[in-house]
Order: structure tokens, then sequence, then C-alpha cells
């Protein structure tokens, strides 16, 4: 059953129980108050008319010894204020105005001591009638008095009429506003209900306007904060899910460069019968290689899934640290036929061996994508910062690209960047690694002439060569 | 979503059988209610149970010279005792008419005590001769019941016999205490064209009147006495009772050539000084 017919079934119950309830009091107790006063107003009466009767056979005596009261009996119901009869001492009728129906039956309630009163509905009317025992001068006689009291039953008769009708408009017009109140105050229920539906169907920015500070108030702040609480969850997951899958993508971007000098360097073992030394140095960077990208699984999945930023830097030299990144890239270099011009000043420098290694060659790479056959790392000294730049001779950028080029994803030109087996994620993870180094990368680049890719990290005090 | 609309109309459609079903009841339980009451009936004893008397008995030797038809004990009552009982005939309670009561006179005493009191006024010259040529007699026991007290009757004491004489020239009402049997108040309404009778009741003074009081009901010991030549009163007991006689013309209606007077004269005790002047 829908709230508010529940509203509007206890409201007409509880009204309609109150109403009734007050209505029966209001019409029974001034009826049965009036019925009493009416009583009492008729025995009063009848005893009123009794003295009157007494004083009567007392001044007449003299007539009554002769048993002449008929006459007199008739004058004296004239004088009387209500209907009369008279009875002899046995009860035999001797005058009667009363209703001929009246029920004369109360006649064996009276003794000397009681008087006897009956309430009687004769032809619609009702009286009250009042009878008793009259002895005076030797005389007895039975008395009864009819008081008409149909005007009080017509009173409650026009009191239960009005009733009905005041019944009647005070429950429609208290239906009414029921209905009018249920409607308001389901409506933010339905709002909820709403609400929450718009979130089970994955709109979770859905929130409730709160209107009020009473218990839908509190209801709806409270909705408002699972939603919030939801939403961040949501919100958080995704979040969880996406570097999931950025690592993955990360780390299979990430393989691609070492595993090339990996195999280059294998595949050299392979063809040809290398000298003793320069095997060892082939096998020497298949290890090495081997080595960074299981220490750089590590640190991607800390940098990307765990999103940490607070690795701890080493103080390294920078000539053999950019000679050993070279020196990891030559078979691609070789492929690719780019020549590679390191010129790079001897500094210590604060870095993250694996993750600055992977952010050169991130930069390296990125050119050497970009079409590059002359590619030039320059790093030197400033002040208490090294600055290394990376510039090459490619295909360059529009202007209005640099700004969204470190975005996850976001690709220059995507048809080439495809058959490049390129995913959009090296500058946007070379971009994050400078941050780590307290860096970050700038970009300069013309279209048809190439791309400067500068940035720069904390250096030690004292040169390398010193 | 069908099962709950189907139980909405069901609720609101209840709701409609409760509104007009509960008033059918509550007709029905009205109507029981009030056919019981109109059919009701009891039975009332003709002597109520009273509190006791407050004045003391005493052997007829009163010096009420109206009394040698109530011989036997009569109470007395002392001057506050009287105060009260006059306080409570003043007041505008409801009169309760009521059977007599062990030591009030009956209603043939209180008759005979009005009929000789009739008698003692004339001879005293404050009735007109006209007045005793009644021929109707009506007579009433009650007492006034103070608002709250309903059905329960107070003291013998507070009762009294309203007797009234009517005749074609006019009424005489007494009000006789139902202890004592003593008239405590008479009023006299005069309503005549006979010129014999209207010369007669202008020569009644209020003085003459507040006399002939005094002397039936036998006070003595006189406080402070005024009169305006309307109204006279005289003082009792140290001011707690006046004895007081009014006369007072009300008016003249003319009907064709016949002129009536209507006259309305009192004397009665009073717990309360009358305005005078």
């Amino acid at each position: 059953m829908r709230l508010f017919a529940k509203f509007f079934l206890w409201a007409t119950l509880v009204i309609s129980a109150a109403l009734l309830f007050s209505g029966y009091l209001l019409i029974t107790n001034p009826h049965e108050n009036a019925v009493g006063r009416e009583r009492d107003r008729a025995l009063n009466q009848y005893q009123y008319d009794k003295f009157t009767i007494q004083a009567e056979l007392i001044t007449n005596a003299a007539s009554l010894q002769n048993g002449i009261y008929g006459g007199m009996l008739n004058r004296l119901a004239s004088d009387l204020s209500g209907s009369v009869a008279f009875f002899d001492g046995d009860k035999t009728l001797l005058y009667s105005d009363l209703p001929s129906q009246t029920d004369f039956a109360m006649l064996g309630d009276i003794s000397d001591n009681t008087v006897a009163d009956r309430i009687q509905t004769i032809n619609e009317k009702s009286y009250v009638v009042v009878g008793g025992k009259l002895t005076q001068s030797g005389v007895t006689l039975y008395l009864l008095i009819a008081t008409d009291i149909s005007p009080v039953v017509a009173q409650k008769e026009l009191m239960a009429q009005s009733f009905i009708k005041v019944y009647f408009i005070t429950l429609a017009v208290s239906m009414s506003i029921i209905l009018l109140l249920s409607a308001l105050m389901t409506r933010p229920i339905k709002r909820l209900g709403r609400a929450a539906a718009e979130i089970a169907g994955g709109n979770y920015r859905e929130r409730i306007p709160i209107s009020s500070g009473d218990e839908i108030g509190d209801l709806s702040k409270s909705f408002n904060l699972m939603a919030d609480a939801v939403e961040d969850k949501i919100n958080a997951l995704a979040a969880n899910a996406r570097q999931k899958e950025d690592f993955v993508a990360s780390f299979a971007h990430e393989l691609k460069t070492p595993l090339t000098a990996v195999i280059g360097y294998a595949d050299l073992l392979y063809q040809k019968t290398l000298p003793p030394e320069q095997a060892k140095d082939a096998a020497g960077y298949i290890l090495s290689e081997g080595l960074r990208l299981e220490a750089l699984s590590l640190k991607l999945m800390d940098l990307i899934v765990l999103n940490r930023q607070d690795f701890t830097l080493e103080v390294l030299p920078s000539t053999a640290l950019f000679q050993n990144v070279a020196g990891g890239l030559n078979p691609l270099l070789e492929e690719k036929k780019v020549s590679l011009h390191l010129k790079v000043s001897s500094a210590y420098i604060k870095v993250e061996y694996d993750l600055f290694k992977t952010l050169v060659l991130n930069l390296i790479d990125n050119a050497i994508k970009a079409g590059a056959d002359d590619i030039e790392v320059i790093g030197k000294q400033s002040g208490n910062r090294y600055c290394v730049s990376v510039s090459d001779n490619g295909r360059g950028m529009p202007a209005s690209e640099l700004d969204r080029i470190t975005e996850a994803f976001y690709r220059v030109d995507r048809s080439r960047s495809r058959k490049q087996h390129g995913a959009g994620l090296g500058l946007a993870l070379a971009s994050r690694l400078a941050g780590i180094h307290g860096g970050a990368l700038h970009f300069e680049s013309e279209e048809g002439t190439g791309t400067i890719v500068t940035f720069d990290l904390a250096s030690a005090e004292g040169d390398e060569n010193a | 979503m069908r099962k709950q609309n189907v139980l909405t109309i069901l609720g609101i459609a209840l709701s409609f059988v409760i509104a007009i079903g509960g008033w059918a009841v509550t007709s029905m339980l009205i109507d029981l209610k009030s056919d019981a009451l109109l059919s009701a009936g009891g039975l009332t004893p003709v002597y109520a149970p009273a509190a006791t008397s407050s004045g003391h008995t005493k052997l007829d030797d009163n010096p009420n010279i109206m009394g040698e038809d109530i011989s036997g004990e009569r109470s007395i009552f002392s001057a506050i005792e009287i105060s009260r009982i006059l306080s409570n005939w003043e007041s505008r309670a409801n009169e309760q008419p009521h059977e007599p009561m062990e030591g009030q006179i009956t209603m043939e005493q209180a008759i005979a005590i009005g009929q000789k009191g009739l008698s003692y006024f004339y001879d005293q010259g404050i009735i007109p001769a006209q007045l005793l040529e009644y021929s109707k007699t009506d007579a009433y026991l009650c007492q006034r019941q103070p608002s709250g007290g309903a059905g329960k009757m107070l003291s013998p004491d507070y009762s009294y016999w309203g007797l009234s004489f009517s005749g074609e020239n006019g009424s005489v009402r007494f009000s006789i205490n139902a202890m004592t049997g003593q008239i405590w108040k008479a009023d006299l309404g005069i309503n005549s064209s006979e010129t014999v009778l209207t010369e007669a009741v202008k020569k009644i003074k209020a003085e003459q009147m507040l006399d002939v009081f005094t002397a039936y009901l036998g006070l003595t010991g006189s406080g402070s006495y005024s009169t305006d030549g309307l109204t006279a009163s005289e003082s009792f007991a140290d001011g707690m009772l006046y004895a007081v006689a009014r006369s007072i013309s009300l008016n003249s209606i003319s009907e064709g050539e016949i002129n009536t007077n209507r006259y309305s004269m009192a004397v009665y005790l009073s717990a309360h000084s009358p305005t005078i002047g």
C-alpha cells in the first residue's frame, strides 16, 4: 500500500474516532442532562399540582363529604399546567385529558411514600408522566401528570443532524489536508527513491537538495553522505583499475627498449663469435638490462599502482650514468641508424638509478619515434642544479600540442604512433619520473625542425673528476 | 506494482467505509442511548431526608396571637437563625416544592393560619374588607435551594408555605415559616376600579402597617426606625432583622370609562436594611 494511502487510512480512523466519540458525548450528555432536568421539572410540577389539588380539597371539604367532585376535577384540570388524570382510591379513572394511549400501568408502582415517573412516547411525542397518591380531607386520589418533553427530543435530533454535517465537512476538509500533507511529506521520500535509482544506474553524482531540518532533511543528508562515500569508493576503485591498466601499459612500454638491447646483444652473441672481452660486455649488458627490468617492474608498480613519490635518490656520477644509458641503446641506435651524441659535463647528481635511466631512455626513444636520426644529450651544471636536455632533428610538434603531450595515452600523430607501437605513455611516465627527481619536463618544438626536452635535477657538491 | 495499487485503492476505500460506517454505528449508539433514556422510569420518595432543625422547641407560649390552631410544640429561632433563613428566602435560588417534613405545619394548618392572618390584619385596618372575599386558595410548601445543592434538602427551618387568597379585587400572599407557623411576609395586590376600595387602600399608611406587623410577630427591643411615607422600617436584634412595610401605587389602567387602579403593599421581615427615601 502506498504511504499516502496509509496516512489517509490511519488519519481517517483517528479523526473519525475522535469526532464520533466527541459527537456521541456532545449529543448524549446534554440530551441525558436535559431529560434529567425535564424529569425533575415534571416531579416539581407534580408536587405543585398536588398542592393545588390539596388546597382545593381543603377549601371545598364540605362538598367532598357529599361526594361531589366530578365538576371540581374538571375545574382543577383546567387550572393545572399540564395534562392530568385522576383516579379514585380503587384506581378507577375519574377524569383524564392525557393522550388516549397513555399506559396507566405505572399506577401499580405508586405507594403512600413514593412517587412514580415514566417517560412514555405517545404519537411521536414524549412525555414524562408522574404519578402519586393524594389523601386529603378524607379523600384518596391517584394523580397522573404528563409533561411534554418533545422539544428536548427534537433538540437532540437537531443536534444529531447538525453534527452529521459538521462531521462530514470536518472529515472532508481533514482528508483534503491530509492528502496534501501526505503528498508533501512523501515527496522527499520519492525524490530519495529516484536518487537511489539514479545511483544504482551509475550516476554517482546524483544528490538530493536538502530543504528542511526535520527527519527527512536528516535522511537526505545521510543519503548524500552515503552517496559521497559511494562515489569516492567507486572513483577510488576506478582509479585503482586505471592505475593497474597504466602499470600494465607502462610496463609493456618499458619492456620494449631494454628488450631491444637484450635481444640485440643476444643476437650478437648468437650470430657472431665475439672475442671474449666483447662477449663478456654483451653478456654484461644483457644481465644488467635483465636486472634493471626486474627492479623497474617493482618501481613502476610503486610509482603507478601505489602512487609512491618518496623514492630514495642516490648520488651518482653523471658521465658514467649517461654512458651506461647510451651503451644500453647501442643495438637500437644501430638498428634505427641514429647517431647519439653525449655532451655531459661531469658532476654528481641525485638520482634513482633505474627511474632516471628510464626517464632518459624514454626521451631518447621518443626522439627516435619522432623520426630523428641525430640526437644530442647535453648535461651541464647550473648552480646547485644539473640541467639535462635531449634535442633531436625529428618531425617536431605543433606548439598547440605541447601542453598535452605529457597526458597519458595522448599521441600527436595517432596513425604513425600506432605503427611504431606507441601507446602515448612514454612522455607521461617521463614527466612523472622528472617530478620524482625534483624537476619538470619543458618542451620546445618546431614542426619539421625537431624538439628539445629539458629538465633539471639536484646535484651534489663537487666534480666527479676532482 | 499492481498489488501495490490494489492495496492503495482498498486502503482509500476502507477509509471511506470507516468514515461512513463509523457515523452509522455512532448514530445507532446515540439512538440506543436515547431510547433507553426515553423509556426510563423511577420512584422518588415522597419525604426526602433533610438536615435537622437548628431551632429549639418550645411549648405554645408564643406571643403570636395566631397560634391557637397549631398547638403543641413549635420551634422558635434566635435572631441570627431568623436572619439566616431570611437571607435564603431573599436569594434568587430556585424554589423546590416538597411534602411537609417532621415538625413542619401541614397545609391545613398553613391555610388556617393564613385565614386567621387575613382576619387579624383586617381587624387591624391594614387589609381592606374586599380582600377577604377571596374565591381561590392556593398553597405550596417549598425551600429555596442554592445552586449546586439540587436534590439535597436543606434544614426544615428554611421551608415556607406560600399561600395565596385570590379574589375579584386582588390577592393576598403570605409566606409562612413552616416550623414556627408565623407569617413572615405578606403581599397585598389590589386590582380594582371600585372607588371605595381605592379610597380605603389610600388611607393605609406604611407606618400603620409596620406597627401592626411588629405587634403580630411580638418583636420587641426596637433599634432604628425610618420612614418616607411609602416605606417604613424598624430594625431589631442590633440590626440583624428588619421589619418593613411598603405601600406603593403601581399604576392605573383605563379601559373605556373604567379606571382600574393597581396597588401593591407588603409587610415583611428582612435580613437587609431596605432603601428608604
